[in-house]
């Protein structure tokens, strides 16, 4: 057991050595030693086809998700809990309230149309926002804004504080976002700001901190299917389709969110929501989403 | 290293207080401005819950002060200990049920977050099973350098390196030492 473990991790630090190691070498901190995880071959252009589990097949169509798969305890990872997404779980959770909410609150901020234009939308029509420019580089705010930033940012030039991360944010982001339904997200990191913060996320998502020294990848690369305190871990392609989500314990999470649980998850001190981290990971996470249909409002355990 | 000492007098003090009031400073040197954390919280470490119907969240307070270790920050410029060879200074000296506390506890060890033991309900595979692992007869040596720094045998080990790190003190790794002696 002893050799094959060996084995595998020479081969990674080989993997790592062809792929990622020059992203690697060009953000970390060169003067401290640090550890990573094995990076992937994400490619310039990823796209969620592009899944590393082999598990994309099961999950591509939601609609189409197998039951027997979603009842099977060592299948069950194989359908990326789409199965809890829309239109398969047509079930009245939380996620339904915060949308009934978020249109409420939209429409509160939107009376002469200037929150749905700080936004971004073109004659005040939502179709697409969240699938086609979000995240994004904010050319005017000079930095990464997520939809859930940009709605802190709107509410607040109306007077109104709507912290990203809070419940009402994230209403409104549903809200939002139930736009782009069925719309593939579609975010060009080929090039440019977003390319950069691409690379950038690439690198945070494989680096171990935290008192258990893990990183995001530690979880969803080489260890999906595998089970961490019953929960069964899943792949990462794909996954920043359907936020934000209402989790089954009663928390209405955006993406960020639920970063600040998976780091106190694996013992890493959380950051505050929108730190140029958190972002990048983000934006990696949307450009692994590439071609993948948004799907609100769903749900989680 | 300066173990033997510190066992007799810690083992006989740690039984009785809980970790989590016995170490938090109130700053910690290199960590970065946008940590999460509430210095009104005993455990400065905070997350951010989602208020229902409100434009604000909530800061809650985590079960651990997770400050002094390497965060996703930028403006994080700590490293991390290098791989670290350790000898054993036998004999186990711990207990096994605070072992098996720590062993099982979230805060704490977490072990069963990755290794499946009997009597656990939600346990893990991305470690080993350990549930008969006193049976397989592994020298004292070798269970000790594993809690303490697996990276000196299985480079990329998803293992933590729970002495190296800091994550629990000399006398919990015997105390754990003295819990897996029990499985079989």
């Amino acid at each position: 057991m002893k050799q094959k473990q060996i084995a595998t991790a020479s081969a990674a630090v080989l993997t790592l050595a062809l792929s990622g190691a020059w992203i690697v070498q060009a953000i970390a901190d060169e003067t401290v030693y640090r550890e990573y995880q094995p990076m992937l071959d994400y490619g310039d252009d990823p796209h969620v086809s592009d899944d590393h589990t082999g598990t994309y097949t099961y999950w591509k169509d939601r609609g189409a998700v197998d039951p027997d798969m979603v009842s099977s305890e060592s299948e069950q990872w194989k359908t990326n809990w789409k199965f809890m997404d829309p239109p398969f779980d047509q079930s009245f959770h939380g996620g339904h309230l915060a949308e009934d909410r978020g249109a409420d609150l939209f429409a509160g901020l939107n009376g002469n149309g200037d929150f749905a234009a700080c936004l971004g939308a073109e004659d005040g029509d939502l179709t697409g926002l969240r699938a086609n420019h979000y995240p994004q580089f904010n050319e005017e705010l000079d930095r990464i804004m997520n939809l859930e930033m940009m709605i802190e940012h709107c509410a607040a030039e109306q007077g109104k504080t709507l912290k990203h991360g809070s419940y009402d944010n994230s209403a409104i982001s549903v809200y939002v976002t139930t736009y782009s339904n069925d719309m593939p997200i579609r975010i060009d990191v080929s090039e440019g700001e977003l390319k950069e913060a691409y690379e950038r996320g690439q690198e945070r998502f494989h680096l171990r901190t935290g008192r258990m020294n893990m990183a995001c990848a530690s979880c969803h690369t080489t260890t999906a299917g595998e089970r961490l305190r019953g929960q069964a871990l899943t792949t990462h392609y794909g996954d920043a389709s359907h936020w934000p989500t209402y989790r089954t314990k009663d928390e209405l999470q955006s993406l960020q969110v639920r970063f600040t649980e998976c780091n106190r998850n694996s013992g890493t001190q959380p950051l505050e929501l929108g730190a140029d981290a958190y972002n990048d990971i983000e934006v990696f996470l949307n450009a692994l989403s590439n071609g993948y249909e948004v799907a609100v409002p769903s749900a989680r355990d | 290293m300066m173990r033997s000492a510190l066992f007799l007098a810690g083992g006989l003090t740690m039984l009785a207080v809980p970790f989590a009031v016995a170490d938090t400073p109130d700053s910690i040197s290199g960590l970065p401005g946008n940590a999460l954390i509430d210095e009104g919280f005993d455990v400065k470490t905070a997350w951010p819950y989602p208020t229902e119907n409100a434009g604000t969240y909530e800061l809650r307070e985590h079960g651990r002060d997770l400050r002094q270790w390497l965060t996703l920050s930028y403006d994080d410029h700590r490293g991390v200990p290098e791989p670290t060879e350790v000898e054993f200074e036998g004999p186990v000296d711990g207990d096994a049920e605070r072992g098996e506390e720590i062993f099982k506890t979230t805060a704490e060890g977490n072990c069963v977050a990755c290794h499946h033991v009997e009597g656990v309900a939600q346990t893990g595979s991305v470690g080993p099973s350990l549930a008969d692992y006193a049976a397989r007869g592994l020298p004292d040596e070798y269970t000790y350098q594993m809690l303490y720094d697996a990276r000196v045998f299985f480079e990329g080990t998803l293992m933590p390196p729970f002495g190296a790190f800091k994550n629990l003190t000399e006398q919990e790794i015997h105390h754990v030492m003295a819990f897996m002696a029990t499985l079989k």
